[in-house]
């Protein structure tokens, strides 16, 4: 009986304090969930569950716990237990697809290790799953470094097939994927990704990972606390970091937006984005806040080093702002100092000042061939003549096809990663190597994810004997579309050759699973 | 030896025996017809008396009872006894008492045995035999065995006999219409007969008048049923005609009339069901007599025509267009019908100048006498040339019982034969021929130096090359359209391409060739480069606008086969869980089927989709792969559950294609939506140029400027300035490939339509300054074009130089276009007098109406843009819109400049110069988005076609209702038919003929 007793008072007391300080323990739980404090929410949640598991608290909360621990079908199944009692979850949380997601992850597969789960389609896809998970193991250990702790709580990854899959499970309207490029989301304690299949060319789908979960350490470190700027500031400077690239992932594009906004000293106001990116104007300008805001917490790290960190996070947690607590720890007395000292720092920064444009997201197969291409993307007249390069360039005429290449490119407009590669294909069949070479190197300097150039620079290195920088452009290429067996098959030849036996045997699987459609793993 | 006495008596009693047998069996006869005909007779006549059928047959049957039973009792009785030989004897011995019973003594002793006759003297008994074969043999039979009986009972039959004929004269029904009742007829049937009985006027109406004909041996037909006939009958003399019919009311006999003839015996079932038959034997009528109650009714005449051997009847289908093209199969359907049997089937071709010529069709091994079937043939195979205008009939042969064929012929078609278009699978074909041409040659001018050469020989012998460079694609272009204009897209690129280079190659020819202008300059370098230029843009176009039309048709074959790998996706699906390996491997062929479909459309296709597809097919094949291994191994569940990772990466896949194809669907939407308002919007600023141009131009005239002589006689300027570049343009033409003419003559024709076209320019900018200053410009082509041509008329040749072609023509031209200069010359001469400055009020409105036209030129550059942007995005943009609108906004800067100095009459001029080039911004964006409707309309049908192609089939053309059906005739032998046939059947057709191709060749086999 004791312990029946104590567990009633427990309950009793738990009840009568939730109702003092929230409304109700559910509220605390969601609390504890939008903090991606799972720990929390089972701490609370489970009393409630095993008190009366078939009362409507209960089931809410455990639809809301399976929800965010990627159990879909039972969180469906407590929905439909909850109908039955009159209350319609899925109206009362329009923005909460449980019925969409449970239909997107339909058949997808389970991979584990060590408290992480990552969850993809079968087929090609189980390339992803390894993978993924080294990511992520590594990216716990390095961000519990950076962040001071990460969430102890197992981690779920669910890698969906199709872009229609992705917005389907993030509730995202069908063409956000399309016009604001989000292909990955950290939300309900979890991580939800687009396969990298999914995009035409594939994507850096693994800083990606570790970007989202990123976002996830902040709102579990800060209670969810962390103003957009301040979480997308370090998920986009330290996505790299998992891997060991601690040089701030800006992109060439971010670079020549930074470069331009520093000379002309045109700048995104900060307060228009302070509370939320979606108050800016367009595409480019989201670039350049994201640039900026990147820029700002590397000049914070490299002013006082990465154990800055953990203080901020603890700072913001404790209510303190944002922008207070970053010039704080960055040395300054306020923001505005923080700020005039960051662009200070900015224009001492090596820039890329040619001006580029970010690669268009394509999915699904989506667009004509040059749909990614960030020039031609825009461009039909241009288009058109690169097509008729390639009709050249097939027909064996790689002379004419350069003269069309030529006529495709605008001077005016950023550089075409597809037209480098093109034409770098053509001077490799006219047998100008070294040209060819360069040119994909300017290509791989501006626009290092567009498959493409590395897949060309892999060719070409390869066919010059110089093996090991192959490798790294094949593996940049696999990096970003692993689909590719002639990737595959390059890298398992490179790393034979470089006598990396396990590296060689990890591509040989892939290939395998490429050959298998997958049924081999 | 001779018989002894006893048995000359036992022989005598036996031939007595035999007599009195025949006189019973004929008095039976007699006793049993006479009351069978009396009881016919009376049953007869109690029918017609009104008894009811049922007492007829009662009373019938007592007849027929009384005539049968009695007689036949005592013939059985009596038989024997008549013959008896004591009976006999004994019956003489009464006749001849002298006898004294000798002659019963002595047959008895005939018929003692040995043993008995061994007791008895024979000396007196001999004697007394030889006394009674004396007496007996003399009685004669007649009086031994009288007739008497048997004469009454003829007399009571004939008396019988006269009753029953009585009977049937006197009344309707006779004694065998009562015997007709008894066997289940109708008394009334028989009354129909009854003329007596009143005929009603009304008339009976027969339907379902089913006829079968059974024709005379000598015609060799087999019997022909033809339900539901109006009733006339078409059929050679001695055709039996079985006729059933149906009549909506009873009634209660029915009789058959052939013209005013006899009625015939017809047989009523129900009360409503009619049998009959009648032989024909010439035209006529036929009809139906009825009976009901007192009265009698007729059914209507029905027609009997006697064919002795009628002419086939031809009928063809509705053509639908009086004009096929040369390479579009005729399409022409026909059906050919004779009564005894089909000879041959041809089509007649009968040209204008009236020549018939024949093309036989089918001809028929056995002589069927229905035929069906279509021309399939296209005019090129028929032997006809664009442009002729036939008619064409088919006709058919007899094969007549006797005498000779008779000829049937359908009614005629009236055609023309227009230029070729090509269609479906051959043009798809052609169209990767082009490219495949174009390629190489776009290849060449986009790899050589411009120019190729420094030096008159060098550019010669590029001249040279470029021609021979140029020949594959001409030679193509001939062969598939002739030297007729085809509307394909095809034709229109290779035209382009040919128009170009012939420019480019005739002007280097006469440029550099030292004969016609002495010295290069650099404009004739600067010419060369734009003509180059304008060559590889037509190669450029066309290649990319071929490309894109294939692009297109694979795209909707990809669209296809992906609903058709989706359908096989859910079939997977539903698959059953305890499939065994047949079901499974018979699933993947399938699929592998669908998959290779899908990867035939994706092979063509460039881009993301392409990659896309080719990527989730080489996942699905790979899995395919593991599925069989998986099946071969015996690891079912394995497989089972493969399967179904398969389904869904193929569901997956379909849907992908599906989104991205309704996507595409949604931005070619869009790109229409964009091409409707950027030509609303460049209508609306033509329109208000216009507006601000007449404003001014009111004002002028309410000056009194002379506005309206002035416009009159730019009105004027613009029909002389139009007439001399299209004259000059059509000498150029006339001028063809130079053959026959000096360069220095084309050289100058050249000069003269480029300047006429400059003059034109100006003036449509009303630039009369301008126009006046080319047209001084043009004094030397002008001269130097009119009297090279003349010269051309009269130069001596060098022996096998022909005269140019269309001398005449180009001299024509030439003389024309100069005239039109020189009048122009007049006219803006005489403008440029009128044009005087304008009033001050004219000047202040013209300075106040700059700031209007500066607004209009701001609304010009943001439609530039947009012009810019959608003309971009069609496939089929060329950027002369643009320019069109670079021209317009150029010419509003001019007119607000004039505006802003007062001047009103040049600030006039160049607004309407600036709307004309609107309006020209807004033709060429319509010429663009028609061009490449057409290229997305012709490759759409390429599309389905293709599609329906896969099945076996060809929709889109006249022909397509018509299946590749094998003549019997196109074979050696019956088998090798056969094989033909079944190889046919196993083609996939569309399912909606899967039944039409099976009954189809069922009833072929049969034949």
């Amino acid at each position: 009986m004791r312990p029946h007793l104590l567990r009633g008072l427990g309950l009793l007391g738990l009840v009568f304090g939730s109702a003092l300080a929230l409304a109700s323990p559910s509220d605390e739980v969601a609390e504890c969930l939008d903090a991606v404090d799972l720990a929390c929410a089972h701490r609370i949640g489970d009393v409630l569950v095993s008190s009366d598991p078939r009362s409507v608290v209960a089931l809410r909360v455990s639809a809301w716990l399976s929800f965010h621990e990627g159990r879909y079908d039972e969180a469906v199944a407590h929905i439909e237990t909850l109908k039955t009692k009159g209350v319609d979850l899925e109206k009362e949380e329009p923005d909460t697809p449980y019925r969409p997601t449970q239909q997107a992850a339909q058949g997808m597969v389970e991979r584990k290790r060590g408290g992480l789960s990552v969850r993809h389609a079968p087929g090609y896809d189980a390339i992803l799953g390894e993978e993924a998970l080294d990511t992520l193991t590594q990216a716990r250990v390095v961000y519990a470094r950076l962040f001071g702790a990460v969430p102890p709580q197992g981690l779920v990854l669910d890698i969906f097939p199709t872009a229609s899959r992705f917005t389907l499970a993030s509730g995202l309207p069908e063409e956000s994927v399309e016009t604001t490029g989000v292909v990955a989301l950290s939300k309900w304690s979890r991580l939800l990704l687009t396969s990298p299949r999914a995009l035409s060319h594939g994507y850096e789908w693994k800083d990606t990972v570790s970007h989202e979960y990123i976002h996830l350490v902040v709102s579990w470190r800060t209670q969810d606390r962390a103003p957009v700027w301040l979480q997308e500031g370090l998920a986009k400077y330290l996505e790299g970091f998992w891997r060991g690239a601690t040089d701030g992932g800006l992109s060439a594009h971010h670079q020549s937006l930074l470069a331009n906004a520093v000379h002309t000293g045109k700048f995104v106001p900060f307060e228009k984005f302070a509370r939320s990116m979606a108050y800016l104007d367009s595409g480019e300008e989201a670039a350049l806040a994201f640039a900026q805001v990147s820029t700002m917490v590397r000049f914070l790290v490299e002013t006082k080093g990465e154990g800055v960190l953990p203080g901020v996070l603890d700072e913001v947690r404790s209510g303190v702002d944002a922008q207070q607590a970053v010039a704080r720890a960055a040395g300054f007395g306020n923001f505005e100092e923080f700020r005039a000292g960051w662009v200070r720092w900015l224009g001492g920064l090596p820039l890329i000042q040619k001006q580029l444009a970010a690669l268009p997201v394509v999915v699904d197969g989506g667009g004509d061939e040059f749909a990614s291409d960030p020039l031609l993307a825009g461009r039909p007249d241009l288009a058109r003549y690169t097509r008729l390069g390639d009709l050249l360039r097939e027909a064996g005429r790689p002379r004419a096809a350069i003269v069309e290449y030529e006529k495709a490119a605008d001077p005016a407009g950023p550089p075409s990663p597809l037209l480098l590669a093109r034409k770098a294909t053509c001077y490799e069949a006219l047998g100008d190597r070294a040209r060819a070479l360069a040119l994909v190197d300017e290509g791989v300097a501006l626009y290092p994810e567009f498959t493409l150039l590395q897949v060309t620079r892999g060719r070409l290195l390869d066919a010059a004997g110089r093996t090991e920088e192959a490798v790294v452009a094949w593996s940049a290429a696999h990096d970003l579309n692993p689909y590719d067996p002639a990737v595959q098959a390059a890298l398992v030849r490179g790393y034979e050759a470089i006598g990396d036996a396990a590296a060689a045997a990890r591509h040989a699987g892939y290939a395998r699973i490429l050959a298998t459609g997958g049924a081999r793993p | 030896m001779s018989a002894g006495p006893l048995q000359q008596i036992l022989s005598f009693l036996d031939r007595l025996g035999a007599r009195e047998r025949r006189l019973l069996a004929v008095e039976v006869a007699a006793q049993a017809g006479a009351v069978l005909l009396g009881g016919m007779a009376a049953t007869g006549l109690a029918l017609s008396l009104g008894a009811a059928p049922v007492w007829g047959r009662v009373l019938l049957c007592a007849a027929i009872g009384a005539a049968l039973g009695p007689p036949a009792l005592r013939l059985l009785r009596s038989w024997a006894a008549v013959a008896d030989r004591r009976s006999l004897a004994q019956r003489i011995e009464a006749l001849r008492p002298e006898l004294r019973s000798r002659l019963i003594t002595a047959v008895e002793r005939g018929a003692l045995s040995a043993e008995q006759a061994a007791h008895i003297s024979v000396a007196l008994l001999e004697r007394a035999t030889a006394k009674a074969a004396a007496i007996a043999l003399s009685v004669p039979p007649e009086e031994a065995a009288p007739a008497r009986a048997a004469r009454r009972a003829g007399q009571g039959l004939l008396l019988s006999g006269l009753l029953a004929v009585l009977v049937g004269l006197l009344f309707p029904i006779g004694p065998l219409d009562a015997l007709g009742v008894l066997l289940g007829g109708s008394p009334a049937a028989a009354r129909v007969h009854d003329e007596e009985i009143p005929l009603s006027e009304e008339r009976v109406l027969v339907g379902n008048i089913d006829l079968r004909y059974i024709y005379p041996s000598f015609t060799g037909l087999e019997p022909l049923e033809v339900p539901a006939t109006d009733g006339s009958i078409h059929a050679p003399p001695g055709t039996v005609v079985e006729i059933s019919a149906q009549v909506g009311d009873a009634y209660e006999g029915v009789a058959l009339q052939v013209g005013d003839g006899p009625l015939m015996e017809a047989s009523l079932r129900d009360g409503r069901h009619i049998l009959a038959r009648l032989v024909v034997e010439g035209d006529g009528t036929w009809r139906f007599v009825f009976v009901r109650g007192e009265q009698r009714f007729l059914s209507p005449d029905y027609t009997i025509e006697s064919e002795a051997d009628a002419a086939p009847v031809v009928s063809t289908s509705r053509f639908e267009a009086a004009s096929r093209a040369l390479d579009e199969p005729l399409g022409l359907r026909w059906s050919a019908q004779d009564d005894y049997g089909l000879g041959t089937i041809s089509l007649e071709i009968t040209d204008a100048a009236g020549q018939t010529r024949t093309v036989e069709l089918r001809a028929p091994v056995d002589q069927p006498r229905d035929l069906r079937g279509g021309v399939r043939a296209t005019p090129r195979e028929l032997g006809l040339k664009i442009g002729d205008k036939v008619t064409l009939k088919v006709v058919a042969t007899d094969v007549p019982p006797q005498g000779s064929a008779q000829r049937g012929e359908s009614k005629p078609v009236t055609l023309t034969i227009a230029p070729p278009r090509s269609s479906g699978k051959n043009l798809l074909g052609y169209r990767t021929q082009v490219i495949e041409a174009l390629i190489p040659l776009l290849a060449d001018f986009l790899e050589e130096p411009v120019p190729p050469a420094e030096d008159p020989a060098g550019m010669k012998a590029w001249a040279g090359k470029a021609r021979t460079r140029l020949e594959p694609l001409a030679a193509l272009h001939k062969k598939q359209w002739g030297s007729e204009p085809s509307e394909a897209m095809e034709a229109k690129v290779v035209a382009e391409v040919l128009d170009q280079s012939g420019k480019l190659l005739r002007f280097t020819v006469t440029t550099w060739d030292g004969e016609g202008g002495g010295r290069q300059t650099e404009a004739d370098f600067t010419t060369f480069a734009e003509l180059h230029g304008a060559v590889v843009k037509s190669l450029e176009n066309g290649v990319y606008l071929l490309d894109m039309m294939n692009q297109q048709v694979a795209l909707q074959e990809l669209a296809e086969a992906a609903n058709k790998v989706a359908a096989e996706a859910r079939e997977l699906a539903n698959l059953p869980d305890n499939a065994d390996a047949a079901q499974i491997l018979a699933q993947l062929d399938q699929l592998e089927r669908q998959m290779a479909a899908l990867a035939k459309a994706a092979s063509k296709l460039k881009g993301n989709l392409g990659e896309f597809v080719n990527s989730q097919m080489n996942e699905t094949r790979a899995l395919m792969d593991e599925v069989r291994k998986a099946v071969a191994a015996g690891k079912l569940d394995e497989a089972r559950q493969l399967l179904e990772q398969l389904s869904d990466q193929m569901q997956r896949m379909a849907e992908n294609i599906n989104d991205q194809m309704t996507q595409k669907g949604e931005q070619d939407n869009a790109l229409g939506e964009a091409l409707k308002k950027v030509m609303s919007d460049l209508e609306a600023l033509e329109k208000d140029q216009r507006d601000l141009a007449q404003k001014l131009d009111s004002a002028r005239e309410k000056a009194g400027g002379g506005l309206d002589r002035q416009l009159d006689l730019w009105k004027k300027a613009d029909v002389l300035a139009a007439k001399a570049a299209e004259r000059s343009a059509a000498a150029e033409s006339a001028v063809g490939d130079g053959a026959g003419w000096r360069t220095g003559s084309i050289t100058w024709i050249g000069r003269l339509a480029q300047g006429a076209a400059g003059v034109a320019d100006a003036v449509a900018a009303r630039d009369g300054k301008g126009g006046l200053e080319r047209i001084a410009r043009l004094a030397a082509p002008m001269r130097m074009s009119a009297s090279s041509t003349a010269e051309e008329a009269s130069r001596r040749r060098p022996a096998g130089e022909a005269p140019p072609a269309d001398l005449a023509g180009a001299t024509k031209a030439v003389t024309e276009a100069n005239s039109a200069l020189r009048e122009l010359q007049a006219l803006l001469e005489q403008l440029a007098e009128q044009e005087k400055k304008d009033p001050p009020e004219v000047q202040q409105l013209a300075r106040q109406l700059a700031k209007e036209q500066a607004e209009l030129k701001q609304r010009q550059e943001g439609l530039s843009k947009e012009v810019q942007r959608v003309e971009r995005a069609m496939p089929t943009g060329d950027g002369k819109a643009a320019e069109a609108m670079k021209g317009a906004g150029e010419a509003m800067e001019r007119a607000e400049d004039a505006l802003q100095q007062g001047e009103a009459a040049p600030g006039s001029s160049h607004q309407r110069d600036a709307a004309n080039r609107v309006a020209e911004a807004r033709d060429r964006l319509q010429q663009q988005a028609e061009q490449m409707q057409q290229a997305q309309q012709q490759a759409q049908g390429e599309g389905e076609g293709s599609q329906n192609r896969d099945k076996g089939e060809e929709q889109g053309s006249p022909s397509a209702e018509l299946m590749e059906l094998p003549d019997p005739e196109d074979f050696q032998t019956p088998e090798e038919y056969r094989r033909a046939l079944l190889e046919g059947m196993r083609g996939d057709v569309p399912d909606e003929f899967e039944a039409l191709k099976k009954r189809y060749f069922e009833e072929l086999v049969r034949q």
